[in-house]
């Protein structure tokens, strides 16, 4: 089996049960959110509409990576981790998207489907 | 010294000088005719520059690369169980420095020449020549300003040509090597090229992006014709005569089958109607014009003469015969059954094989479809053939 | 800086049979197939790669045998375009990519490290589980999938009319890959907590081998690329099953999305085959020069920037697909950077050698060619990361040529290096030098004949991925001259093959040979500073008797030959002290 000689780096902390107080107030939060959405889904924001839903989905997210796994008792360093991750994926969407934008004026409508 | 002889030694020198630029510069053409066609396209010069650029760093840094490593294999080569290295060093970072930063320079420099060759190709001449260009499976189609379609690609010598690409089905990529161009063909979107062609000749147009069975026959030519010929060409292929024959005399060409079937018809043609007759001077009988169209629709791709079976039935002995379709319908191979073949192929598709014909509705005329079925018509089987 | 364990390294010289060792620990093919132990699973995932790599090359053989002369040699258009995909799949997904992190790296990470097995070895298993099980999903489709390994869209979607009909070939592989991915994130997953978190006493990050940050550069490329594959792979399952249109023009998707998702993994992917290459380069160059390596830190550095600017130049596969001008520029720049840590690499690799005292053996031989082709492949990858050549070069065999040069010339040569280097660690066997360097011989004669060529065949314009090089049209159009090229250089490109296949043959027999035959081998053959020579050849179950004492990796004094065991062992002072 393996053995820890011992934590050489930015160990990790102490098993810290989280309340649960706070655990039941997070949950309340979410569902709250969640009846946000379906709210914001319903009602017509026009252009607004998809950012007010990302910005609650972010929202719900960050509470679920913070409470529900721990990220806030953590060392920074985890924190730092996730950023670099998400600094990656957004890169990545928005080279995608960008390109993608670049090109929308030579899209035609699709062919018909040829017989086949 | 004398006034005027400090020219002297450099005009002695000149013309060696020059020599020595010149066969190097016909070493670097041969040399460079080992890795790449000769090139025949306004950037291909700078593509190419980019090339031999690249070439020799290369070739510098592996000579340099291997000779270290040789020599240092041979130099300091083991000679026994307890021989020891001459030095443990292990770091300086003077060095990391000096084999770090040339090749940063010369990255540097080789990202700015590509950049510009690429941004050649992408950037609008004015007054280009617009040919749409259409790739199908497996086939080459393009569009000449006035309408005219053909399966190859013809071009005018140093005039400034612009490409739309387009797909009807599966990604492709149209590549002319001897041009250094090469673009992806993506369905639903028109992408575009612009170019021009410094060198009147024939060369190779082929299809580089994976796209199905037949990817690699997806081969057609570009024509690159001399000054005003371009026009000359473009008005006598875009003439169809065929269409322009009037009623009863298309009925008459219909029946024409020898030389001098033809000769007959153009000198009855003549006395009715001379302005026609010259157009129609261009015309085969019905089935060499039926092969000529044979070969340009691409069907040739799919369908052989020779009674081998290949994406499609053969054309060798198909005429009249009985056609077993995958729904279990029949039908002879008849006028009738080509037309609608060609024009919706889907609709009846043989048994054995695949439903991947196109079709040609709106791309092909009645009379040119009354050609290709007298070419199929004279292809029946001398010999008794291998089952379809 | 001295430890304050002050325990000496000397270890009994002994000569006796190979006892209590890793091997012979637990006996039975369950104590095999549910071990927890990683050495074991580094066999068997040795294994599994070896096979996969015997059948793509199989493949590749029918490849080249088809090339070797016009028309329909072996075999149709149709099978053809199977058999290059299944050549794809098979040596990316099976063999090149779990390749030496899953066997060599699972070894001996640990034992390098100074610790008893990797963090997760139950996900460790679970690994080569999902290796194994994905391995055979995959190749339920062993004939059905003829859209290359890339399965662009829409042809793989089979939405556009005359895409891939082929039911039977694009679901299993994507299914497979998918498994098979997940292999690869958690195989990620435990060498980064494992180098993280069990280090012993003494062994700081700049006190562990180079081989261990190329392990931990590639298991972040492993965590942050590979699930954007399996997400795209199921995209690709949904629009192909449901017929959803995401890549499907006609129903208003993007073709060309398909290429960015499928690029941003599969670019990032090469480093994950190269970088352990380059791992091993850096032991064997300093283990066989007898020198300590050159710019230490520098090389650990590079592997953890060729990690971080490879997530960033996947667009260079898709410069003529009609990308904007802007992401071009962009990711031409990137590339061009990223070729800088690995030049730089290579001199110091040089710089090890210098004033070495150079052993020429399989090894080191392996090693050395390594920089040969990895140089060639590299510096091809220039060509083809400037915009302008790129044109020209894109999609021929030009492209063909480099990616071989890197992969099979850079990974398989430096795992051939590595297989060599550490076969009497892994299994107690020495094996016939002279056998070794005859196949290596064969394989890289071989290997440059065969590839080499398609640099030519690619600048002339011969485009990749075509059954047939000199089909009946080129004739017909006039073009006699450049299809004879086209064949004199494919016919000496088949030669080569079969001499890389022959040479290949011979190396196995070596190796397979050594086991039942070998001469015992010594703890130390080659005279290597690193923690894995202290313990026994083959390695005892939990890998050290006593707990090893750190210090600098490559430190080579106090190594001394001993005549009685034919191997090196470390006397006096020499003994880990120094400072990294």
């Amino acid at each position: 089996m393996t053995q820890i000689d011992s934590p050489s780096s930015s160990g990790g902390s102490a098993a810290h049960p989280v309340s649960l107080r706070v655990l039941v107030i997070v949950i309340a939060t979410l569902l709250a959110l969640t009846g946000l959405t379906v709210a914001a889904a319903s009602a017509d924001l026009g252009a607004a509409g998809i950012w007010i839903a990302l910005l609650i989905a972010m929202a719900k997210a960050s509470l679920v990576v913070l409470y529900f796994m721990h990220l806030r008792y953590e060392s920074l360093f985890y924190a730092v981790i996730l950023t670099c991750a998400l600094f990656l994926m957004v890169t990545f969407m928005a080279i995608a998207l960008m390109d993608s934008a670049a090109y929308q004026s030579d899209i035609y409508p699709p062919p018909a489907v040829l017989s086949s | 010294m004398e006034p005027g002889t400090a020219w002297a030694v450099p005009k002695a020198v000149a013309p060696g000088v020059t020599n020595m630029l010149q066969s190097t510069h016909s070493l670097c053409t041969t040399l460079a005719s080992f890795w790449v066609p000769p090139r025949a396209s306004s950037h291909a010069a700078e593509i190419d520059h980019s090339l031999l650029f690249l070439y020799v760093v290369s070739l510098f840094f592996f000579a340099l690369i291997i000779a270290l490593m040789v020599y240092f294999a041979v130099r300091y080569r083991r000679r026994g169980p307890e021989d020891q290295a001459r030095s443990q060093t292990s770091h300086s970072t003077v060095l990391e420095l000096v084999w770090a930063i040339p090749p940063i320079v010369i990255v540097l420099v080789a990202f700015y020449v590509g950049l510009m060759g690429f941004l050649r190709i992408s950037s609008a001449k004015a007054n280009a020549v617009e040919v749409k260009v259409r790739a199908y499976q497996w086939a080459w189609e393009f569009e000449y300003p006035n309408g005219y379609k053909d399966a190859q690609l013809h071009l005018p010598v140093d005039e400034p040509v612009k490409l739309v690409l387009t797909s009807d089905d599966v990604i492709h990529s149209l590549f002319i090597p001897a041009f250094r161009l090469k673009r992806d063909v993506v369905p639903g979107r028109y992408n575009k090229l612009w170019f021009t062609a410094t060198k009147v000749g024939e060369y190779p147009l082929l299809c580089s992006e994976y796209c199905g069975t037949r990817h690699s026959r997806m081969i057609t030519k570009v024509v690159v014709h001399g000054r005003g010929e371009y026009e000359a060409w473009l008005t006598e292929a875009s003439k169809a005569p065929l269409e322009a024959l009037p009623g009863p005399m298309y009925e008459k060409w219909k029946q024409l089958r020898t030389a001098e079937d033809m000769d007959a018809f153009l000198a009855e043609l003549r006395q009715s109607d001379a302005a026609m007759a010259d157009s129609a001077a261009k015309l085969e009988p019905p089935t060499i014009t039926g092969e000529r169209l044979y070969r340009r629709f691409g069907c040739y791709q799919c369908h052989s003469t020779d009674g081998s079976r290949q994406t499609g039935p053969s054309f060798q002995g198909l005429w009249n015969r009985q056609r077993v379709f995958r729904d279990g319908g029949e039908q002879r191979a008849d006028e009738d059954y080509i037309r609608r073949s060609i024009m919706d192929p889907g609709g009846q598709v043989v048994e054995t094989y695949q439903g991947v014909m196109p079709t040609y509705k709106g791309r092909v005329t009645d009379r040119q479809i009354d050609a290709l079925v007298s070419f199929i018509r004279s292809l029946e089987s001398t010999q008794s053939q291998p089952g379809q | 800086m001295a430890t304050s364990n002050a325990q000496s390294l000397t270890p009994t010289v002994d000569a006796s049979p190979i006892r209590d060792n890793y091997l012979t620990y637990r006996r039975g093919v369950m104590s095999w197939l549910f071990t927890l132990d990683h050495k074991r699973i580094g066999v068997m995932y040795l294994v599994g790669v070896l096979f996969a790599f015997f059948l793509g090359g199989i493949f590749a053989l029918l490849i080249r045998t088809e090339l070797i002369s016009a028309g329909d040699t072996l075999m149709d258009a149709d099978m053809y375009n199977q058999v290059f995909t299944l050549h794809g799949v098979v040596m990316v997904f099976m063999f090149i990519i779990p390749g030496i992190p899953a066997t060599l790296g699972n070894f001996f990470l640990p034992i390098m490290l100074g610790a008893k097995d990797v963090a997760f070895p139950r996900l460790n298993l679970l690994s080569w589980w999902l290796f194994i099980i994905g391995a055979i999903v995959a190749l339920t489709s062993v004939v059905g999938l003829d859209t290359g390994w890339t399965l662009y869209t829409p042809y793989s979607t089979g939405t556009a009319a005359g895409g891939s009909h082929a039911m039977m070939g694009v679901i299993p592989v994507t299914a497979g890959a998918f498994i098979m991915g997940f292999s690869s994130i958690l195989t990620g997953v435990n060498f980064i907590a494992t180098i993280h978190m069990l280090r012993p006493r003494g062994m700081t990050w700049f006190r562990m081998p180079l081989m261990l940050w190329s392990l931990y550069a590639t298991g972040v490329i492993q965590i942050l690329a590979t699930p954007v594959l399996g997400i795209t792979l199921l995209l690709l399952i949904a629009d192909r099953g449901f017929g959803l249109g995401i890549f499907d023009p006609a129903k208003g998707g993007d073709p060309i999305l398909y290429q960015h998702f499928f690029w941003f993994y599969s670019h990032p992917a090469v480093y994950i085959m190269i970088l352990p290459a380059m791992g091993i380069i850096s032991e064997v160059v300093s283990t066989h020069s007898h020198k300590h390596i050159f710019g230490y830190k520098f090389i650990a550095f590079s592997s953890l920037a060729i990690a971080l600017l490879g997530m960033f130049v996947w667009g260079h596969h898709m410069f003529v697909s009609g990308q904007s001008d802007i992401a071009n520029a962009v990711f031409s720049f990137l590339t061009f950077a990223v070729a800088i840590p690995s030049a730089i690499k290579v001199f110091n690799w040089l710089a090890t050698m210098y004033k070495g005292s150079i052993d020429l053996g399989a090894p080191m031989l392996y090693a050395m060619s390594f920089i040969w082709v990895f140089t060639i492949g590299g510096l091809t990858g220039v060509f083809l990361g400037s915009l302008g050549p790129n044109i020209h070069l894109h999609d021929t065999y030009f492209v063909v040529a480099h990616f071989h040069y890197v992969m099979v010339g850079g990974t398989v040569f430096a795992f051939m290096s590595g297989l060599h280097h550490w076969w009497p660690k892994m299994f107690g066997r020495l094996y016939s030098q002279r056998g070794a360097m005859v196949g290596w011989l064969l394989v890289f004669v071989g290997f440059n004949l065969t590839f080499f060529p398609q640099f030519v065949l690619g600048g002339h314009g011969m485009p990749r991925r075509y059954h047939d090089w000199g089909p009946q049209i080129m004739r017909e159009l006039g073009f006699e001259a450049q299809v004879n090229l086209f064949g004199h250089l494919h016919l000496i490109s088949s030669i080569g093959s079969y001499v890389q296949a022959i040479g290949f043959l011979i190396v196995a027999g070596v190796l397979v040979h050594a086991l039942f035959r070998g001469r015992r081998s010594p703890d130390n053959p080659w005279g290597s500073p690193t923690l894995e020579w202290t313990c026994s050849s083959p390695p005892p179950h939990d890998n050290f008797a006593t707990a090893p004492v750190v210090g600098d990796p490559y430190d080579m004094t106090g190594l001394v030959y001993d005549r009685q065991t034919q191997g090196y062992v470390r006397r006096g002072a020499g003994a880990g002290s120094h400072g990294g």
